[in-house]
This record gives structure tokens, C-alpha cells and sequence, in this order.
């Protein structure tokens, strides 16, 4: 069984004006090498006490969820596979920190609970009563990727109907000041640091798609140059200052970077695909080609009209 | 098609039993656990009993430098769960007779990553540049890449799954569909994770650690030991394991990933995801309860998970559940690791014949269920059962069968 792989809905909090499109007519430039996301109001979508003691990337990786879910018509999705690179660092740290402060009397179980990466995807599987494929992949920048390959082969062989994929990381301050140590992050020309939650509803029904998702490969330690073809857009993960997307110049293809919409963060190639996705469905271009590369790791994702 | 089965042909274990496979295979034939005071993690809590690989990182990076073909990599640098991963790794796809012209995709599970360097060094990283080097190897993905790294040119696609305690044993059902769907020919899948303080008090906070050697499905448990290691397999179509001339260990009959969608760490009462998931693992097996001839029980020893997994145990076998037991009295608690390490423990007891003994058991606990005590099966050992189940509500199950010869 080969079926074909729809991307039905997308939602998004990042730098940009959330949960909308206002990013492609009216794009917010970046001042700063650091960058939060601009949050929603998110007692629109959540219960404030239920919510109350869930850090700002579970929230937000609910509300986008919660989003897509509701702009693909879904109740309950058949799978809920996301990506994380760096998981939910502010209970992370708050932990580290405690364990210094403290020594190891400190006692922190919520912090602890929600530190694992796979907080995000059990909390959305609980909100929406999910019991079904659940998967969590944290692999630096191609773990949105992951999870969407691991949707697109499920959904092409049959075995769901439906997936919600999503991506979340996080920046907090601590953690970007420790980039910037590290020489990794503020340096001239590079993209912003910065962070992002991104849902969208994948599926074989093609009702109402903003695209279809042609092709998800991966790749580690493997040229790229020749599996590009000649697609109509092509976005790559450049942040500004790197060199391993210059193989692309030969290509003669005009390129964009989705790091100079959505700033540097591990879940920067989820926001790309979105955008790929909503220009598709305005009809700026027939089929576009998301390159991805990160380290010795690399994704190529495609979609078409 | 029944060339399309996926089989095991090769595997690699770490484990507070032995540093490799076949010092696993003896202590679990000789009832010999690893469990026991904290020699290795440097931690104020000596009061736990820890089950931990009994090698210091150093001797680790010695082991492995003498192992892998790639050299110039700062091996003393390494955090212990990249060390462990690519010395399991190393000997999986050695036993497997695997070449770097069998390009093969990594699929690697854990939580922790490189914790264990970038606790001790967190503090001072601000300051101190030499140990701000620590944060490039922290994160899951830098910790699987460690590991690919020892073997260049091997691996055409390298990904970490990070779903708690079950995270190994969902490479090993995301492997069978990357070969399924024809993306790979081989995949070596499985999961590394090092004891931290970070974890351990994590744990401690909760409540769940046992100040005694854990005692699985038992009246008296009272919570789980921690433990470490790691375990890959090697993951392929019968096929392409008979083209490469290798004769499989074992067939991966079936899989299911459930979502228990109750609670961040407890299990729902009735066991709702670990029932869903062994099902769907017999579903897709083909099998019925009564073909399973033993279950590998998450079995951690916590009053929970123990009540718990006893209920989707009943719901899914009824009144005819085959032996069982939690090998988690021989490891501890083996967290990302543990599904690869049991399933690895499931290919050796299908190969050798026996029944891997639930240690430390007196007594049944409420509504419980009897564990395996004895080790002779007292029927031919053809189809087992794994689980894993981790926080979050992510169970896991898979089956793995005796591999009987090619069939036409």
C-alpha cells in the first residue's frame, strides 16, 4: 500500500505573530541576537489551573497542537509524534539548578516529571485522550524531520490515517548565554537565536490540504548535491554565516533561509516546512524543496501543490 | 510476503551483568544479579542500590579505542552513555559480520544523553572554557552521533528517539518500518543510557527508588533500583540476512507502541496503554495470547507500575498467562536502555532454551500474579514478549520468535 501524505493543517508560536500567517505580508525583522517567541493569549486555549504549573514550551506545545487539531477538523488524532532538540530546558535547569544550590536534598518532582523530552508528546496525547502511536525524537535540528518521516511511512503504508506532528524547543536565558559562551551563538551576520512550537495534521486525506508532502528523506554523512532536482522554492536551514549550504550555489536555483523568518533553534526546519506549506496553498509556487543541514545529519522534504 | 520478515541477526549488550552478551547470558543462567552499593556514580546517595556497568569511563574509553576503526576521537571526553552505546553497538554489528558496505541506519534511544559530564560541569561552564565543551556533547542527538562517529562510513542515517523507558525498544519498531518501507537494509537499533545524579534525585523526588534490592511483582516492593546500560540489534529483512549469508538469530514477529494518555509517571489502574500495546503486538504478529511462551514484564518493582502491568497482563491473557518475569532484579532499571537490554535477554533465552528468573520473589502481591522462579521451561520457548513502558504513558511491546529456518 502506497498512499499519498497531505499536510491538512499547521499552527505555529515563534518570533513571528503566532498561531497566524502574518509572517509571510508582514514579517517581523529581528534586532537582537537573542529572540523569544511571541506567546498567544493562552488562556484563550487552556485551563488556567490545569495549566498553571506547565512551563512555557508545554503550553505552547499544546496550543499549537490544540490549533492544528481544530483547523483539520480533528478531534483526536490516530498518532501523536513530536520533536524536541533540547526538551523542556527550563525544568531542566530549574532542577540543575536546585541540585547546586541544594546538594542532593533538593526535591523537585514536577520539575523532574517534566524535564524528560517526552513530557510534551504524553501531555498532548493526555489532553486530546490519545491512545495511540506515540513517539518522541530528539536529534538537534533534524528532530522535527524524524518525526515527520515517522508519520509519512505510517500514513503511506497505511498503518494510520493520521498523524500530529509537531516540534517545540525553547531558549531560555540561561541557556542562550551558555551558547553564547560556548562562541556559538551573537556573532556578525548569523541568524537570531531563538526558539519555536510548531503543530500541523498530516493524513492521506487530501480535503482542504494546504499541500501534499511528497517525498521525507534522511541522510547522515551523505553529499546532497544531486538529489536537489529543480524545485520552484527551495528553503534551506542556512543561518547565515554557515558554508555547508554554499554546494547549492551550482544549482544556478534561487535560495532562502528559514532562519531569517524564524531565527536559529532546533525547531527551525519544522517552522520552514509550515511556510513551504502556506506558500504552497497561496499559490506563490507549485512545489518546494526544504534542504536541511545539520552536522553530519540532513534532510530533504518535499511538497507540491 | 514472507521474505519480507524482519529478523535479528546480530546484537551488543552492556549491562550491570556483564560487558558484553555473553557474560549477560551467564549471570542471567546463573541467577547472578548486578545489583548492588554505588561504586561508580559520584553521588551523596549510597543508601540506593544501583545497578551499574562495572567498568569506570575510563576503562570504557580503553575498551573501545581497541574496538572501532575510526581514531583521532577524544574518547576520554566521551560522556558514559556514548561510551557504552558504541562499545554495544561495536558488538552487535560484529556479531552480525556487518561491513561498511552494509550501510545501515542507527536508530538509538535515551534521556540522559552526555548528563553525566554536563552536571558535574554545568556550574562552572560560564566561566571555565575547557568545561564548556561538555554543552556540545549534552544533548540526545550529540550523544547518538558520538556513537556513529567510532564507526565512519557505517551508518547512512542517524536519529534518537526519547520516549522515557520505552525508548529502546521504539527503535527497534521504528527500525521494522524504516526496512519495511525499504528506506534501509539494515538498521541497528537499540538505546544507551549512564546512571546521573541528575536521574537518581530526579527518582528520589518521586519516591520510587527501593532502599533495598527491588523485588519485581512481590508482596513487600517497594520501588525500583536504578540501573545502566546499553543494547543494540541488528535489524534486517530475512532476505538480505540470507543474500549476506547470515543465519538469523531470531525473528521480529510483531510490534505496538500505545499510549497509556493517563498521567506524566503513574499507570492508569486497568494498564489501558500497556494493554493496547501488547495486543497490537500480538495483532500484528499474527499470534494469539496462548502461542506467547514468555513475557519480559517491564517489572520495575514500583507498587504502581507492578499493579498495573498484573492488570493488562490478566486483560490480555486472561486466565492462561504464560511465564513471566522482570529481569530488572539481575539489571535494575535500565530507563532508555531497557528495552533493547531485555529484548536482547528474550533473543538469549529463545536461543539457549530457558526462562530468565523474576530474582527476589516470595510472595504474590494483591491481585497479583505468580512470576517465573524456575528456569526450566516446561515447554519449547518459540514466541516471546517484551515490554517497556515508559513515564508519559509510552508502552511498548514487541515479539520476537525462535527463527526456525527460511520459509518458502
Amino acid at each position: 500500500m502506497s498512499n499519498k501524505v497531505y499536510i491538512n493543517s499547521v499552527a505555529h508560536i515563534s518570533m513571528q505573530q503566532p498561531l497566524g500567517q502574518a509572517w509571510m505580508t508582514e514579517p517581523i525583522e529581528a534586532t537582537e541576537p537573542y529572540t523569544r517567541a511571541i506567546d498567544p493569549e493562552f488562556r484563550q486555549w487552556l485551563n488556567p489551573l490545569k495549566s498553571r504549573r506547565w512551563g512555557k514550551v508545554l503550553k505552547r506545545a499544546l496550543v499549537t497542537s490544540l490549533a492544528a487539531l481544530k483547523g483539520a477538523g480533528l478531534a483526536t488524532p490516530q498518532a501523536v509524534i513530536t520533536g524536541t532538540g533540547l526538551g523542556c530546558i527550563e525544568n531542566t535547569e530549574k532542577m540543575i539548578d536546585a541540585l547546586i544550590a541544594e546538594g542532593e536534598d533538593a526535591s523537585q518532582p514536577t520539575h523532574f516529571m517534566q524535564s524528560t523530552h517526552n513530557t510534551i508528546g504524553s501531555l498532548i496525547a493526555i489532553y486530546t485522550h490519545c491512545h495511540g502511536y506515540n513517539a518522541t525524537y530528539s536529534h538537534n535540528g533534524i528532530s522535527y524531520d524524524s518525526a515527520l518521516l515517522d508519520a509519512f511511512m505510517q500514513i503511506q503504508s497505511g498503518a494510520i490515517d493520521n498523524a500530529l506532528v509537531g516540534c517545540n524547543d525553547e531558549l531560555t536565558p540561561a541557556a542562550y548565554d551558555l551558547l553564547k559562551q560556548a562562541g556559538l551563538a551573537g556573532r556578525q551576520g548569523q541568524a537570531t537565536m531563538s526558539e519555536g512550537s510548531v503543530a500541523m495534521v498530516l493524513s492521506s486525506n487530501p480535503a482542504g490540504a494546504l499541500c501534499e508532502v511528497e517525498s521525507v528523506d534522511l541522510y547522515y554523512d551523505t553529499p546532497l548535491a544531486g538529489k536537489i532536482g529543480a524545485p520552484q522554492l527551495l528553503l534551506t536551514g542556512s543561518n547565515g554565516i554557515d558554508s555547508q549550504y554554499r554546494f547549492l550555489q551550482a544549482t544556478g536555483l534561487p535560495t532562502r533561509s528559514y532562519k531569517r523568518l524564524f531565527g536559529e533553534s532546533y525547531a527551525a526546519s519544522g517552522l520552514g516546512t509550515m511556510a513551504a506549506a502556506c506558500m504552497l496553498q497561496a499559490g506563490h509556487c507549485g512545489n518546494a524543496l526544504i534542504v536541511n543541514i545539520d552536522g553530519h545529519s540532513a534532510s530533504l522534504i518535499r511538497l507540491k501543490r | 510476503m514472507k521474505d519480507n520478515r524482519i529478523v535479528i541477526t546480530g546484537m551488543g549488550v552492556m549491562s550491570a551483568i556483564g560487558n558484553n552478551a555473553g557474560e549477560c547470558l551467564d549471570a542471567l543462567r546463573h541467577g547472578r544479579t548486578g545489583i548492588g552499593p554505588m561504586r561508580y556514580l559520584d553521588s551523596v546517595h549510597h543508601e540506593f542500590p544501583v545497578g551499574e556497568v562495572k567498568l569506570t569511563c575510563e576503562h570504557m574509553a580503553t575498551r573501545l579505542a581497541a574496538l572501532i576503526p575510526a581514531t583521532g576521537i577524544d574518547l576520554g571526553s566521551y560522556p558514559r552513555t556514548s561510551l557504552m552505546g558504541a562499545i554495544a553497538a561495536s558488538e552487535a554489528m560484529r556479531s552480525a559480520k556487518l561491513s561498511t558496505t552494509d550501510k545501515a541506519a542507527l536508530l538509538s534511544g535515551t534521556t540522559v544523553g552526555g548528563m553525566d559530564k554536563s552536571e558535574r560541569y554545568f556550574a562552572d561552564a560560564h566561566h571555565n572554557p575547557e568545561h564548556s565543551k561538555y554543552i556540545a556533547t549534552h544533548s540526545c542527538g550529540a550523544s547518538t552521533e558520538a556513537i556513529a562517529q567510532c564507526f565512519p562510513g557505517q551508518f547512512h542515517l542517524a536519529t534518537t528517539i526519547s520516549t522515557a523507558c520505552s525508548s529502546a525498544l521504539n527503535t527497534i519498531i521504528v527500525g521494522a518500518e524504516l526496512l519495511k518501507s525499504g528506506r534501509a537494509s539494515v538498521v541497528v537499533a537499540g538505546g544507551s543510557e549512564s546512571l546521573t545524579r541528575f536521574h537518581l534525585n530526579g527518582f528520589k523526588s518521586l519516591m520510587i527508588l527501593d532502599h533495598e534490592p527491588c523485588r519485581p511483582f512481590d508482596a513487600t516492593r517497594a520501588g525500583l533500583n536504578l540501573g545502566e546500560g546499553a543494547a543494540y540489534l541488528v535489524l534486517e529483512t530475512e532476505s538480505h540476512a540470507l543474500a549476506r549469508g547470515i543465519e538469523p538469530l531470531a525473528v521480529l514477529s510483531g510490534t505496538g507502541n500505545r499510549c497509556d494518555a493517563f498521567h506524566q509517571t503513574a499507570s492508569s489502574d486497568n494498564g489501558e496503554g500497556a494493554y493496547q500495546a501488547m495486543s497490537r503486538a500480538l495483532a500484528t504478529a499474527g499470534l494469539e495470547p496462548a502461542d506467547i511462551d514468555y513475557v519480559n514484564a517491564h517489572g520495575t518493582g514500583t507498587p504502581n507500575n507492578d499493579a498495573s502491568e498484573c492488570e493488562a497482563l490478566k486483560r490480555v491473557f486472561g486466565t492462561s498467562v504464560p511465564p513471566f518475569s522482570s529481569t530488572k532484579s539481575f539489571t535494575g532499571h535500565t530507563t532508555s536502555a531497557s528495552g533493547s537490554i531485555e529484548a536482547a535477554f528474550c533473543v538469549m533465552a529463545l536461543r539457549h532454551q530457558f526462562l530468565p528468573v523474576n530474582l527476589n520473589w516470595h510472595a504474590p502481591m494483591d491481585n497479583g500474579l505468580k512470576p517465573v522462579v524456575d528456569m526450566e521451561p516446561s515447554r519449547e520457548i518459540v514466541n516471546v514478549q517484551c515490554n517497556a513502558f515508559g513515564f508519559g504513558g509510552n508502552d511498548s511491546s514487541i515479539i520476537i520468535s525462535k527463527y526456525q529456518g527460511h520459509e518458502q
